[in-house]
Formats: C-alpha cells, structure tokens, sequence
C-alpha cells in the first residue's frame, strides 16, 4: 500500500453539528407556525395529524434546503472539498484495478460503444495497463447473449484489448447486481486491490479514473470513493429536464451534503471505486428477514454496503467535484416511474436496516433518507387529502372561524389569512431558495454560464424546468405513494433492464392507460374542491394541473422533437451539450458507426448457428466455462435426446417456434452449437426452414464483421 | 463444373453452388477472384465424390456433399497450415477441435482484411500468417483466484425482528388475520373519528 500521506481532511465534528442545527432551527420555524395557525383556529383531531404530517414534510424540505445553503456559501467561498486530488506522481505501480460493468440484457452496442470510449480515453492517459475490464453479463435473452459475445469480441479486436477486456456470462444471476459483482469478487477479486463499478450506461474519463484510483492510494483509510455522474445523451424533453435540473443543481447541493457527510459518504451503486479486500471481507450482503419484497435479498444493495464499509471504520467519500463521470437517465416519465418502482422496493427494505448495530449514526440518515425519499410522497398524499377534509367540515359546520391572537413573537396582529400566507410562503421558500441559489451560482461564475448557454437561457431555462417539475410534482406523488402501499402489501417487483434510448416516445394510448387513474382523481378532486370552496380549489389548482395533465405531459416530454427544439433554441443546456467530452463525442461516434454498419447476418441465436465466426466464438466460450454451463444445463433439466429433439425443430421449423427456454438450452451446449453448424450448412434445402434459406443467402460478397 | 449434367442435376448443383458460395460469404471472403477459385475447387470435388457414388442414384445430394466438401477443405486447410504440434499445443483435443478453433484463429487474425488471398491456398505461406494463426487464442477472462466472501454477523435491530416475528407467524395464519383486521379496525375508527 502507498505510504504517502493522507490528503483528505477528516471534517470536523462541528460541520454536521452545524448543519443539522440549522435544519432543526428552520424546521422549527416552519412548524412552529403550523401550530400557531391551528392555536389560534382551534385544534381537532385532524388538525393533530395534519400538523405531525406537516412537521416530517417541512422537516424534510429543511433537510433539502440546507444542503443547498451550505453547499452555496461553501462553493462562493471557494472552499474545496474534504478529499483533495492526489499528487500527481502518485505511482501505480505494483496493483491493478479492474473495471467492473455489470449488463443484464442491455443493448450490446451501447454497452460496449461506452466501454471502448472509456478503454480509448484510458490509454490515452498511458497508464492503461493498469487496469483491466470485466463485462459481468447477467444477461437471460438468448439473442442479447449472443450479440453481446459478438460484439464484445469485436470491440477487443478493433481495440487490440484482447486480454485487456474481458467477458464472462454468470449462469445464474442469483443477487442481481450485488450477486454479480460478489461473483467477480469471488473469482478474481484477490487479484486486484480497487474495483471501479460502472452502470450499463456509464461513461468515465481515462484521467478521471487515474485520479480515482490515486486518490485511493493516498488515503488508505479510503475504502469506497463515490463521484458523481453528470447525466449526459439526453434527447426527449423530458430526458433534457431531467439532466439540466441535475446538472446545475447538483454541485451545490453536493457540496452541501459533502460538507456534512465526511467521511461518512454514501455509494450510489456506480461510477465509484472500492477498495476490493475491506469490501469483500465486509460487504456480504444480510438477508433479511421476512419474504419480498421487504424481506429476503437487498435490492438497493449500495447504501448497505456503504453502510457495512462504514460499520468496519473504512471510510467513505464523495469526489463531487471529480468530473469525468457521466451516466444517462430515463428517457421518459414512464421509464422514470419503473425505475423509481424498483428504487421505492429497494430503499423501503432499508427501514429494516435503520436500527441494526454497528452502522454509524450518518449512515442511518442516509438509509433514512432513502426510506424517507419515497414515503414523503405518501405523507404529501395524506396532508393534501387531510387539508381538503379540513377544509370540508370547516364549510360544512357553516361556522365562521374566530381566530385567537397569536402565541408566536412577532406574529402579533397579523390576520389569519396573512397567517396561512406567511406558512405557504415559508414552504415555498424553501422548495425553491435551493433553485434560485443553484441559478446565482452558475451566473456568478463565468465559466460555468457560459456552458449552460448564459445568464439570459439558464435563467429562463431554470423557470422553465420549475414549471415542468411543478406539473410533474404530483404526478410523481401519485405514483410514489402507490409503489410505497403496494411494496407494503407485498408486491413485488422484477428485474427488468432498463431502457435508455428516447425511441419512438410514449404514444397517447399508453398514457391514458398508465396515467388515467391520477388524471381522473384530479378531475374528481377538482370539482370536489371547487364545490366545497372556490378559493380553496385555487390554491390547489397547481397540484390538480398535475394530475389531470399527467397523460399529456408524459407523451410531449417523450419526444425526442420537443427536446431538440429546446435544445436548438439554446434551452436546458449543459456543459456536456455546449462542450461534449470527448468520451462522450466518442461513444456518440462509435454507436452511429455501428449502427448504421451493415448487417452481414441475421443476429443472436441464428447468427450463432450459422455465422461461421460467431459459431466458432460462441463454442470457444463456452468450452473456457464449461462447468458453469454444465451446471446451467443441469439447472433446466436437459438432455442428450432433448437437445437433438430441440436442435431439429430449430433446423426444420426454425428459431421462431422454440421457446426462450429451448433456446437457451441449445445456446449452453457447446458440442450441440459446435455440430448445428455443420448440420445447417449440410443440409439440402427441403429440409430446412425457409429462415435458414434466406439468411445464407443474406450474406453478401460484402459483408462486414 | 458439372458438365454433361441433365437439368433436374443443373438445378440440385445450382443449389450446391450457392450453398458454397454462400458459406464463404459468411467467411467473409469479398474478393470475387478468390471466391470463384474457392467454390469452383469444393464442386469440382464434390462432383467426384458425386459420380462415385453413383451420381443421382445416390445417397447425398450435390449440396450435402458440396457442403461437407467445404468442410473438409477447411480442416486440411487448418491441419496443414497449423501441424501437429499446433494441435497438440494450444489447440484443444486435437482434430476434433479444429474447425471452431480454425475459424476462430481466421477471425483473431482478420484473415477477410488481411490474408483473403491466401486463405485454403497452399504452402508456401507467408510466414507471418502462419505464426499469427499459431499465436491466435482467446481469452475471456483471467485465472480464476477463487476466495470466499462471507457474511458477517449482524443484528438487524428490533424492526428486522418484528419483521421476522410477523413471517413467522405464517404458521398461525388465524392469529395473523385477526392482527391484520385488527389494524384495519383502527385505521378506519381513527379515520372516521378524524374526519366526523
């Protein structure tokens, strides 16, 4: 291990003293007031509950406030954050470090698109021989199988990164992710000392993960350092939306969590490196009790494993100003809703783990605020309802209110109207003073204006994703509060991949159907409100919008169309569009190449049937792990008699009457692979499949590979 | 090739040809000179094989031995350039490996790019082909260095002990029904008492 000196700066004690005091103290305020408008009109029941709902929401927006306020005044005052760059000589000699990107049934072209972008940009640096690749494909999809060896042979060819790069396919994906990376752990973890986690969709510089893994070799307490990947690529409005508001919001919200998280940082699942020995010796993840979707496995295993890291004294940062890392979001609100499904799933487990023994204090707030992440959408649901309630019997007891004097020093005089106003306000302000301190900061700073297209587009470009997210707020209420009372009840979720690319968008039927019971609930609720009191129906008018607009504002955000004359009109720019890396530039390239290449044959199964090289690769493959498919086929209970059954419906049939299952089976079995290909080119015409006729003749004198 | 052949066999060798040529597209080989050279030697071939073995009266038909032709040709073709030690070394149990191993050498040496001409010629062969073909091999993935990840001891804490109380309590499903009606109970009084 180095033995050069520390150069992160332990935070002190008094750092989150400070800012959970703060906290409380606007908390305070905000509550505080709630009660004194229910002191003054009278307390019932509901007023109770409607006050504790308010004190955890408003204590929560403090929480979000703050991280804002300090990371500004932190930012202004050109303070850095706690763990600096290494020095630059810091050797890296003697390790290495292996790239881990997990895949399950993603896009082979984009995956491997961005692994050859980072691999390009890493040997740029000239210290890529320190590093090697891992593709840990948890993939099920027979054909993405396939395509994934294929294309992966293919990148290692053009990169001349055979040995360099590597794939393993995992029989069984037992863990998900965690499992997957575990597995690599396992099999190969001793050979190196830091593990750098990509997502599907990422994307790091070479000199970022230089300085990543230098920055591990100075702090040797370090065992978990976290950037943050900026997300890039977006093209739908919606997707656009998304990337502009963590674009410019997120360092100064960053900065504010840095400064009181410490060393007592979180993982995010990706874009992070980890000291491998500490991580394996104590970051097996607990089974938790009970049955899913709360019990059983840890779906959103990052925190925990931070958690555990931080539990053995290991320390945890966050580089926020590390930049080099990017990531790609949803592409629209209905892939950004089955995202937050399974993240709902996953951070609703963490409430078993907020009270295990041995997790540090900062550790269950981050749990906490994971849990609280998706819970506070329910708790809004409630107090909104609970308010109209309020409202309801107030109208229907036709008693005027008699207000009493106020109780809070200042307050004396002031009407109830202007009372409830002062409330709305101070709520308000705190929602949006993070925005607005986020908006001076970029146009104090000439550099970074410019990049978001100046102070004119990024202003306005900020109102305009205010109004978005105000239309989205509700919408994403609704829909939070279902995942968290059918989580609750015991519904759980699959494993499915995400998509990231805008496509053709989410058509008008899709929309209806998927949002017509929140659209239908604003109907109902607005003219429930407009009948029991016109005023408050306009004051909840923004939130009823919301809801009845859901289905409209989902389709017009999923266009790519909207996004791009948005972006053309110089609006929710970010530094990565104004100035694209070139690893981004790269991966752009590389996917339209190999997109727009033509296609030499029919792909996945059929190509790895007749395809003369894909045949060869796949068998390889297949030979190198052989006892891992053995036991796959041991799994699926197959065969000699079955896979010749199955190999000859697949040869006279063809590929479209054999199930997933069939497919995969004959997919595992090297000798059967290896043989079917003679076979298929053996045998005359009449006894073939008409598929298999015209993808022979598919290939062309010219085709590439 | 096939001269002399009636129309029904100009059909089947039709077939027979395409088949070849097909298959050496799927190889990749563009270069129609070394192409027509290729597919003319499998049918020439496979034409004997097809008169020996009593032409249409015959067990295989013209595409069925074209096919194996082709086959045959690349075996020999990977026998003799790689030798014996080749196939005792690196390659894998010997002949029986040979074909997926070959093709997977003429894809790690990007022989359509680079060595199209000299593809199934004979000796002599440049010298580079030959080592480069030798040295091709693929690696998916380092030596295994096998090491176990266990799970440390942790206690939960009293919600993960709830939540484990409540599971097991599986085996008293009427005694968890009245807990379950018990809450809802609650919720809706507390409701009604809220809201009246």
């Amino acid at each position: 291990m180095a033995t050069t000196n520390n150069v992160a700066r332990m935070a002190p004690p008094w750092t989150k003293q400070l800012f959970f005091s703060c906290v409380v103290v606007l908390a305070i305020v905000g509550v505080v007031l709630f009660a004194d408008f229910f002191w003054r009109t009278g307390w019932s029941p509901l007023h109770r509950v409607l006050w504790c709902l308010y004190a955890v929401l408003f204590g929560y927006i403090a929480f979000g406030c703050m991280h804002a306020v300090f990371g500004f005044f932190r930012l202004r005052a050109g303070r850095r954050a706690w763990i600096s760059p290494a020095p630059p000589e810091t050797p890296l000699d003697g390790f290495s470090t292996a790239v881990l990107v997990p895949v399950y049934n993603e896009d082979p072209e984009r995956v491997f698109s961005g692994v050859a972008a980072v691999y390009e940009s890493l040997e740029k640096t000239g210290k890529g021989q320190h590093f090697d690749f891992f593709i840990l494909s948890d993939t099920t999809d027979p054909d993405k199988w396939v395509e994934e060896e294929r294309t992966w042979f293919r990148a290692c060819r053009n990169l001349g990164a055979l040995g360099r790069i590597f794939y393993r396919r995992r029989e069984r994906n037992e863990g998900k992710k965690a499992g997957n990376v575990a597995s690599f752990c396992r099999a190969w973890g001793k050979r190196y000392r830091y593990m750098i986690v990509f997502d599907a969709d990422s994307v790091m510089s070479g000199e970022t993960l230089v300085e990543m893994v230098k920055r591990m070799e100075v702090n040797p307490r370090c065992g978990l350092l976290q950037t943050v990947p900026a997300l890039a690529l977006a093209e739908t409005l919606f997707g656009r939306m998304f990337q502009f508001a963590a674009r410019l919001y997120g360092p100064v919200f960053l900065a504010g969590l840095d400064y009181w998280q410490g060393a007592n940082g979180n993982y995010w699942g990706h874009n992070a490196i980890i000291r491998v020995a500490p991580f394996m010796e104590h970051c097996e993840l607990p089974v938790l009790p009970g049955k899913p979707p709360l019990g059983g496995q840890v779906l959103s295993h990052d925190f925990v494993e931070a958690a555990l890291l931080r539990r053995a004294g290991w320390d945890v940062w966050l580089a926020p100003e590390l930049g080099g890392s990017y990531e790609e979001g949803p592409p629209d609100l209905i892939e950004a809703a089955k995202r937050d499904r399974r993240w709902c799933q996953g951070n609703l487990q963490h409430a078993m783990l907020l009270l295990a023994q041995g997790f540090r204090g900062l550790s269950r707030i981050h749990l906490a605020n994971g849990v609280l992440g998706y819970v506070a959408s329910l708790l809004w649901l409630l107090f909104m309802l609970g308010g109209f309630s309020a409202v309801w019997q107030r109208v229907s007891s036709e008693l005027s209110i008699i207000a009493l004097p106020s109780r809070v020093p200042g307050m004396d005089g002031v009407s109830l109207q202007h009372h409830g106003i002062a409330i709305f306000s101070l709520t308000m302000g705190a929602l949006f003073l993070p925005k607005i301190l986020c908006l001076v900061d970029v146009i104090l700073d000439r550099d970074r204006r410019r990049t978001y297209g100046g102070a004119v587009k990024v202003a306005l470009s900020v109102i305009l994703e205010t109004l978005f997210s105000a239309l989205l707020a509700p919408v994403l209420m609704w829909l939070h509060s279902c995942f968290v009372v059918s989580t609750l009840f015991g519904k759980g979720v699959g494993w499915a991949p995400q998509k990231r690319d805008a496509g053709q968008g989410v058509s008008w039927g899709v929309a209806f159907l998927s949002f017509m019971v929140p659209m239908l609930l604003g109907l109902v609720w607005s003219v429930l409100a407009y009948r029991v009191e016109p005023l408050y129906f306009y004051w909840v008018l923004p939130v009823l919008i919301g809801l009845i607009l859901a289905p409209a504002v989902c389709v017009i955000t999923s266009r790519t169309s909207w996004g791009q004359r948005f972006r053309r009109a110089g609006f929710l720019l970010t530094p990565e569009e104004t100035e694209p890396p070139v690893e981004l530039l790269a991966l752009d390239n590389r996917e339209v190449v190999e997109r727009t290449a033509p296609l030499a044959a029919p792909g996945g199964l059929a190509s790895a049937v007749l395809d003369p090289y894909v045949n060869a690769l796949h068998v390889t493959l297949l030979r190198s792990h052989k006892m891992a498919f053995d036991t796959e086929k041991e799994l699926h209970g197959c065969t000699a008699s079955h896979l010749k059954t199955i190999t000859e419906k697949l040869l006279s049939e063809g590929s479209g009457v054999l199930t997933p299952h069939e497919r995969m089976l004959l997919l595992c079995d090297a000798d059967t692979m290896a043989s079917i290909h003679r076979d298929v080119w053996v045998r005359p015409a009449a006894k073939l499949a008409p598929e298999w006729i015209k993808a022979m003749r598919g290939y062309s004198r010219h085709a590439q590979y | 090739m096939a001269s002399g052949t009636t129309t029904d066999e100009s059909d089947v060798w039709a077939e027979a040809y395409e088949r070849v040529e097909s298959y050496f597209g799927a190889m990749r080989v563009g270069n129609p000179l070394v192409l027509s050279r290729m597919v003319s030697r499998v049918l020439e071939e496979a034409e004997k094989r097809y008169r020996a073995a009593g032409g249409a009266a015959g067990e295989k038909t013209p595409t069925e031995l074209a096919a194996e032709e082709v086959d045959r040709t690349l075996e020999a073709w990977f026998y003799e350039l790689l030798g014996d030690d080749k196939i005792a070394g690196n390659f894998e149990e010997g002949r029986s490996q040979l074909p997926v191993e070959g093709r997977l050498a003429l894809s790690l040496i990007a022989m359509p790019q680079r060595w199209q001409a000299q593809f199934l010629d004979g000796p002599p062969w440049p010298e580079e082909l030959v080592q480069e073909m030798r040295d091709a091999y693929l690696i998916a993935g380092p030596e295994f260095q096998i090491a176990k990840m266990e799970r440390r001891p942790i206690e939960l804490g009293p919600v993960a002990a709830a939540a484990r109380t409540w599971s097991e309590l599986d085996k008293y499903r009427r005694v968890k029904q009245f807990i379950l009606l018990l809450l809802i109970g609650l919720f809706t009084w507390g409701s009604y008492l809220l809201l009246t």
